[in-house]
């Protein structure tokens, strides 16, 4: 039961303790696609790609804007069907999906936000604690149109790990906030991923979001997996570390056409 | 204080002037007798009991015929609104219709019905239909597919993504369309009520003509004012009551 271990609300501030326990992948899902191919007419978004993600790994998925990757999350979780190919992706249940926009229902107050969709006496209760992980303790009688754009963020971020999912997917949640919020919404989202160990999908168009978060970094272009880099860095990691500045400098040459001519992964 | 009083310099200042008007004898009692006459006037008929009686008449057959024709609005609007077979169905009749004043129906509503109750019910309640019918339909076609989406994604659906998420991504536009309904069914009350009534405000204010009492008549055109002001209260109450979390309704510092 991993609410009931939590023991206080987890503050965005807070520093990761570099002595976190192994993390526990046994709650993430492998995800596998096979051949996925995604046409809208007569164009072909996304061409006979395969892609192997394993249980509990965190995954970024960058590329330019059009290039397909918010249409093969939303191809993973289900929202869209294939033209082609085979995604294995588990149950529409055991994943979450957190859009570019909160998307909360503004006649609901925010735990019962969170709540939407949990059965049982306990609904309540379990939206709390979510709500809690995510900093907002106390915030729960609120109206969504009183929390600011980051709130709204995390609230939509309670709302999907209270379902504890296997495979969280993640649309872009950060675009529009400001630097300093996404920071913030950055080491929570790698300290929630940790301590759940669900398997983690992050659209985004930031590079060093991408690299700062992902164990792998996917390009996607023209339709296919144009680069997968893996990222060997500790974390939590800073951008100060040496080797983040050289890899989200690869990923951006391969993202503008002038991969490098350094070949090692 | 002052603030709350502003509203109402004006029509203090008009009941004055008006006062004056009729004492100096610039207006003459049978085309408008003074403010003091109408008090008069309302004291009389509301000791008598006869007020009470006559409001709650009119009260009573504009809220069965709000009651009926608005139901029937939510009912139909809900259908074309969810189900676009209904709408295939219905719509375009019920667009014709709706260009039809709902007072060019009085010589037809006439013949079916006579002179009786069922006339003036039929004529409110068609014409508080229409708003309630748009206003719902419009309602349920405009929720934001995002929110149904993200609620779809969410496990909710059938009943559940209707009450959770479509009823009340509506109702603003429902009750937008009630309050509609709420300022048209005095006016359709007041011309049937005129046109023929053995009790009600109308009844009240035509046979007051019959004999002459101005002041009566303004006591009715009057009565029909608070009406329509408690109509309007009642529709605010409905939207702070059902949409505390609307910026457009919301109390300040809820």
């Amino acid at each position: 039961m991993w609410l009931t271990e939590v023991d206080a609300p987890v503050l965005p501030r807070e520093p990761v303790a570099e002595t976190v326990p192994v993390r526990d992948t046994a709650q993430g899902l492998a995800l596998q696609l096979r051949g996925v191919a995604k046409s809208f007419g007569t164009r072909h978004v996304l061409e006979r790609l395969d892609l192997n993600v394993a249980p509990g790994e965190f995954v970024a998925l960058v590329g330019r804007s059009g290039c397909g990757k918010s249409t093969l999350l939303r191809l993973i979780a289900g929202l869209d069907a294939p033209t082609a190919g085979r995604i294995d992706a588990g149950l529409a249940e055991e994943r979450r999906l957190m859009f570019q926009d909160a998307r909360l229902l503004p006649w609901k107050r925010v735990v019962d936000n969170v709540a939407l969709g949990l059965e049982g006496r306990d609904a309540r209760d379990r939206a709390m604690e979510a709500l809690a992980q995510v900093g907002l303790a106390g915030r729960g009688g609120d109206w969504p149109a009183t929390l600011s754009g980051g709130q709204r963020q995390r609230v939509a971020l309670a709302r999907a790990l209270v379902h504890r999912p296997r495979l969280l997917l993640l649309d872009e949640p950060l675009g529009a906030l400001d630097a300093l919020t996404r920071l913030e919404m950055h080491r929570l989202i790698e300290q929630l991923w940790r301590r759940h160990g669900f398997t983690a999908l992050l659209v985004t168009h930031d590079v060093a979001e991408a690299v700062a978060l992902a164990d792998r970094v996917l390009l996607i272009d023209r339709g296919g997996i144009a680069l997968d880099a893996t990222v060997p860095l500790p974390r939590p990691r800073s951008r100060a570390v040496a080797g983040f500045a050289e890899l989200e400098d690869r990923v951006l040459r391969h993202l503008v056409g002038q991969p490098s001519t350094d070949a090692s992964p | 204080m002052l603030k709350r009083l502003t509203p109402w310099l004006l029509p203090a200042a008009i009941l004055v002037a008006w006062e004056i008007a009729s004492r100096s004898g610039w207006l003459s009692a049978r085309i408008l007798p003074e403010p003091a006459a109408v008090g008069a006037a309302f004291w009389q008929l509301l000791r008598s009991g006869e007020l009470a009686h006559h409001v709650g008449v009119s009260a009573a057959r504009a809220f069965s015929a709000l009651a009926l024709g608005g139901g029937l609005g939510l009912l139909l609007g809900l259908l074309t609104g969810t189900w676009q077979r209904a709408e295939a169905l219905l719509d375009t009749t019920l667009q014709m219709l709706r260009n039809i004043p709902a007072l060019a129906l009085i010589p037809l509503v006439i013949l079916w019905f006579g002179i009786d109750e069922a006339a003036k019910l039929v004529l409110v309640a068609v014409g508080v239909f229409f708003p309630v019918y748009l206003n719902t339909f419009h309602g349920i076609r405009n929720v934001d597919r995002d929110l149904i989406e993200m609620a779809r994604s969410y496990g909710l659906s059938g009943w559940q993504l209707y009450r959770q998420v479509i009823l009340p991504g509506a109702l603003p536009s429902i009750l937008v369309g009630l309050r509609f309904s709420l300022g048209l069914m005095w006016v359709l009350l007041i011309v049937a009520e005129t046109l023929s009534a053995q009790a009600g405000i109308g009844y009240l204010t035509m046979n007051a003509r019959e004999f002459l009492q101005t002041d009566i008549v303004l006591v009715g055109i009057l009565l029909y004012a608070a009406l329509g002001k408690l109509a309007d209260v009642i529709a605010r109450g409905l939207e702070r009551a059902w949409l505390p979390w609307h910026k457009g309704y919301a109390e300040q510092g809820s």
